[in-house]
């Protein structure tokens, strides 16, 4: 018997390719397709979904990790791969957290999807090694240390040093410290474009 | 010994010349000296003027022998004296008047007048006025008299008018491009109170104020383009993503042209021929549908999915068209929860949603074929929670069982708080 799969993912053409290569297995059946992850929990507790294809980023705002965080407290047995093109670190570490299944990159696997639905289904949890490696300035994502990446989240809501530094328990040196050290390594010249840059390549998203 | 009358002329007139030096020295030394108030020095010159005046007097009467042959008798006897008498008075003169000369210029230099205090508080950078109550200015210096005439066109002549006219305001731009601040004071609080008045020169302070205040306004214009752009870099994301999508699909149809043209070369069987078409069905399918729908029709579809995995239909009469997050947000889970009710405590087949949009607020009314309900409606979970996220949105919620269980919102387009 093919395993429902219930598809999340709030962009028309990537939401098509998904239902095409689930329709095009046997082994599964599209039970649905919406835009909204937080009414993935809805379907979960009325209908018979075996596997989520889950985006983090969703209509309306809706974290998909939210979703998953619900999904997995109330229906543990439904197997979550979480889909997503951004290399944000964060994102990563709370799917595991949370105990999402798997977690797979859209442009950045070789793996097929169907593949890693298939093992997922079989008890595997895939993971990749870590988050697509993206060029930023003169350094890449990986670069940067947990702190950085943290602060290069709170950048991007035009925020002083103190306020930024405020949230996340440092002072407002600390921050402007660090920085300092992230437009060096990427050699732009000020935290705005920094911080759009970083936003927009997906590597630091709050 | 000779006498003076009868020294070469060249010689009686030098003498002469000298003796006018002496008397205007003794005017020069005995005007300085009564400034300083020292009278006994200046008599001392006074006396030096005099026998300047009394040896230039004898030497006119020599020329005017010369010049017309007789004198008055007593200058006639001087005349005749030794020459040398003459020189020795000349001498003592001399000395006397430049030892008045160098003694005054000692005195200057050891001594507080208040002309030096009024030479020095010139020299200053800064403003300095100084003014008794009535505001007659007891000391004021070129700076701030330039000050002054700066800001209101007149010299300075009353310090408590002056002072009225500029302490409403912190700073002072003057036309010559400099600013300056005013503190004020009083000095002495027995007798007549003496104010003082100073104006320092704030320019750099002032530019650099200047500078940090649009270096402050430019990182806000900054902090706020940052803040829209993490608004609507969630769209920004979704056009590339959209993009990469399109880039994947002409992959994929060109892997499909050059697998159709293999398929046709090779004399393909039915079933390989069937593979073709239908992957070219879904090719087409994925084309035609509108890569950017909008948010509103997404939620009316999730809905209707929902609403069909659950077992009940769902009769729209209208749909929203807003584009607001929040009010398609909280329109959703308004949604949600009459679909719970009616799918759960109603066993309702068919949900009926009423949609009544105006500029500033979406309506939205649910109500159900079910059962009404038994008891009362406590609010309590869901529906709570909606209530309350609702309302501090600005918006209102309403619930009515005299027909069945009805719902109805009313929710503010433009958002007001973080509500969603």
């Amino acid at each position: 018997m093919p395993y429902n799969v219930l598809i999340v993912e709030d962009q028309e053409m990537p939401k098509q390719l998904f239902e095409i290569y689930v329709k095009s297995d046997p082994r599964f059946h599209h039970f649905a397709s919406i835009t909204n992850a937080s009414l993935a929990v809805d379907f979960c507790s009325h209908g018979r979904v075996d596997l989520i294809l889950m985006d983090v980023m969703t209509e309306l705002g809706s974290s998909g990790l939210d979703a998953a965080e619900e999904i997995k407290k109330k229906y543990p047995g439904i197997k979550i791969v979480i889909v997503t093109s951004m290399p944000e670190a964060s994102w990563l570490r709370r799917a595991k957290e949370i105990g999402v299944d798997s977690f797979w990159y859209k442009e950045a696997q070789k793996e097929p999807i169907l593949a890693v639905m298939e093992r997922t289904m079989a008890g595997e949890s895939i993971y990749p090694d870590q988050t697509p490696t993206v060029q930023i300035g003169y350094t890449n994502n990986h670069d940067f240390t947990e702190r950085e990446l943290e602060i290069l989240r709170e950048l991007i809501s035009g925020d002083s040093n103190a306020e930024i530094g405020e949230r996340l328990g440092i002072g407002a040196s600390t921050v402007k410290y660090h920085v300092q050290n992230m437009l060096e390594k990427t050699g732009m010249h000020t935290r705005t474009e920094l911080a759009a840059v970083a936003r927009s390549l997906g590597i630091a998203i709050k | 010994m000779t006498p003076f009358l009868m020294l070469p002329v060249p010689i009686q007139n030098a003498a002469c010349l000298w003796a006018l030096l002496i008397c205007f020295g003794g005017i020069a030394d005995a005007i300085s000296l009564f400034k300083q108030k020292r009278y006994r020095y200046c008599a001392l010159s006074a006396l030096c003027f005099a026998l300047g005046y009394f040896l230039l007097h004898v030497c006119r009467e020599g020329t005017e022998l010369r010049l017309k042959g007789q004198v008055d008798p007593f200058a006639l006897d001087l005349l005749h004296q030794p020459a040398f008498l003459f020189l020795i008075f000349l001498a003592l003169a001399s000395v006397v008047c430049i030892g008045l000369y160098a003694n005054v210029h000692r005195w200057k230099t050891t001594h507080i007048t208040s002309a030096s205090i009024k030479e020095s508080v010139d020299l200053l950078p800064a403003g300095v006025c100084y003014y008794l109550e009535e505001g007659r200015c007891v000391l004021v210096n070129h700076r701030m008299n330039d000050i002054c005439f700066s800001l209101t066109g007149r010299s300075l002549q009353n310090g408590a008018a002056f002072y009225e006219f500029v302490k409403g305001k912190k700073v002072h731009a003057l036309s010559d491009g400099t600013a300056v601040s005013f503190r004020h004071r009083v000095l002495s609080d027995q007798g007549a109170p003496l104010y003082e008045l100073i104006a320092d020169d704030i320019t750099e302070l002032y530019e650099k104020n200047e500078e940090l205040r649009r270096d402050n306004e430019k990182a806000r214009q900054l902090a706020a383009n940052m803040k829209t752009y993490g608004e609507t870099i969630a769209d920004t994301v979704r056009r590339q993503e959209i993009l990469q999508a399109k880039t994947s699909i002409h992959d994929e149809m060109n892997r499909m042209i050059l697998a159709t043209k293999k398929t046709t070369d090779n004399q393909s069987d039915e079933q390989e021929r069937r593979e073709i078409l239908q992957m070219w069905r879904a090719q087409a399918l994925l084309l035609c549908k509108e890569a950017g729908v909008r948010k509103s029709r997404n939620v009316v579809s999730d809905l209707d999915t929902l609403a069909s995995a659950i077992g009940i239909r769902l009769s729209w009469d209208g749909v929203p068209e807003t584009e607001s997050t929040q009010a398609l947000t909280l329109f959703l889970s308004a949604a949600r929860e009459a679909m719970t009710n009616a799918a759960k405590h109603a066993g309702a087949e068919l949900l009926s949603i009423h949609i009544d949009e105006s500029d500033t607020a979406l309506s939205a009314s649910f109500t159900n074929d079910g059962k009404k309900p038994l008891l009362p409606i406590t609010e309590n979970g869901g529906l709570k929670n909606l209530r309350e996220r609702i309302e501090k949105a600005g918006g209102q919620m309403r619930i009515d069982v005299t027909d069945g269980f009805a719902l109805s919102v009313s929710i503010p387009k433009e958002e007001m708080t973080n509500a969603i």
